[in-house]
């Protein structure tokens, strides 16, 4: 209940607020255009453990490679469809394991609110990977098969120029395993982040 | 209410700083950084979930995972730059019930590193666009408490670390940068052996290790 008055409440200090922002250039989305958002990582960690065996410290690496992206191509001003994908993928020397998961699927976005600078949005999206495991803090699990997660959206967006921008996403997700059907995890995931655009 | 005010007051100052008026297109500029320019990278992650079944005692019932990193560089002349940082992870898993004898708890992980740092960042010709290669060192200092509930204790761990680092800065137009960027850390950990008879421990040794984390990352800043 409080996290519902406080995203109310920030959007409505949006709206607010940033209406004072000068309209002398347009930086409006045109069909055509594509919107990025994504990062990738490489995380490699030395670390040293004892082992009473032989009465010596050892060292171990453990490795760790991330991707996410969204793609999303503009059918008009106002709406758009695209791609979104993430993956992960964890190997440590130390006890010779890997974990990873992958997951793809497909997006439609849809501006309710579209002007030079500031657009927000509603999204539906659906995902689908192996080992995604929306409850799963640590990632711990190795056996979570496949699964499927739809997700609901709600962001905002300020055009720094053409081609740059921040954006504020907010939105629940459920997740079910595809044998059965059953969604039995739901999350509320929020995210801020840079996005680029490209222009037609 | 006075959150409320502050939300605001951070709300505005993002407004101000967005506002694209001095914005223009112009991503061959010779000089694209100056003396008192200020590059920000920003991520801010939030994510809490929960399971209605299928958890064992690897899996949480449930838990909330609060993630963000901010990064500023401030040029004193047009290749020399002041950088600091912060990043915070903060976690609350609740565990089910999976030891009969301890029943379900839960654990609280937090960390946060500040760092402080000075870079050279020389300029380049890349396919006729003016790039920057950079190096930069400086120190970082890390926290972290590891709490579970059903304990009653923590595991508290700090350190002082070193960095380095090396990559480019590209410009994609005049407030967006790409950045790549190859990253050493290397801070020392402290290993204490010990044996514990008849609920006596008894220290046997204490050696002090460098670890060391190398991070290559591709992601985007905004200058200013």
């Amino acid at each position: 209940m409080m996290i519902k008055k406080t995203t109310l409440y920030l959007i409505v200090t949006v709206l607010i607020a940033v209406p004072g922002i000068a309209q002398d250039t347009d930086y409006s989305f045109k069909k055509g255009d594509i919107i990025w958002v994504g990062n990738s990582n490489i995380n490699s960690v030395k670390q040293y453990f004892y082992n009473s065996t032989n009465d010596e410290y050892h060292s171990v690496r453990s490795t760790q490679f991330s991707l996410n992206f969204k793609r999303i191509s503009l059918l008009s001003e106002s709406s758009g469809i695209g791609l979104l994908g993430q993956t992960q993928v964890l190997v440590s020397d130390r006890y010779n394991f890997s974990l990873s998961y992958l997951g793809a699927g497909a997006l439609y976005r849809h501006y309710v609110l579209s002007r030079s600078k500031i657009n927000m949005y509603v999204e539906g999206n659906s995902m689908l990977g192996y080992n995604i495991a929306l409850a799963d803090a640590t990632g711990s699990t190795e056996s979570d098969g496949f699964r499927i997660r739809p997700a609901l959206k709600y962001g905002i967006n300020f055009n720094l120029n053409k081609t740059a921008g921040l954006f504020f996403e907010i939105g629940p997700e459920w997740e079910s395993s595809m044998k059965d059907l059953v969604f039995d995890s739901k999350a509320l995931r929020a995210t801020i982040g840079i996005q680029f655009l490209k222009n037609k | 209410m006075k959150k409320y005010i502050y939300t605001t007051l951070v709300l505005i100052c993002c407004s101000l700083i967005v506002d694209p008026v001095h914005a223009q297109d112009d991503s061959k500029s010779a000089e694209f950084i100056s003396s008192g320019s200020i590059i920000t990278s920003i991520n801010f992650g939030y994510l809490g979930a929960e399971r209605d079944r299928n958890f064992n005692h690897e899996f949480e019932k449930s838990f909330k995972n609060l993630s963000y990193d901010l990064r500023f560089s401030y040029f004193l002349t047009n290749t020399i730059a002041l950088s600091s940082s912060i990043s915070n992870i903060i976690t609350s898993r609740n565990l089910f019930d999976y030891y009969n004898d301890i029943g379900a708890f839960k654990i609280d992980d937090r960390s946060i590193k500040l760092g402080l740092g000075a870079g050279y960042y020389h300029p380049i010709t890349l396919n006729d666009k003016s790039t920057r290669l950079f190096i930069e060192g400086g120190l970082f200092r890390y926290s972290s408490t590891y709490k579970v509930s059903n304990y009653q204790s923590s595991f508290d761990k700090s350190y002082t670390g070193y960095s380095m680092a090396t990559g480019f800065i590209i410009p994609l137009s005049t407030r967006l940068l790409l950045n790549l960027s190859l990253k050493r850390d290397a801070f020392p950990e402290e290993y204490i052996l010990g044996t514990s008879q008849n609920g006596i421990y008894t220290e046997i040794s204490r050696d002090t290790k460098w670890n060391s984390e190398i991070n290559l990352n591709i992601g985007f800043s905004i200058k200013f």
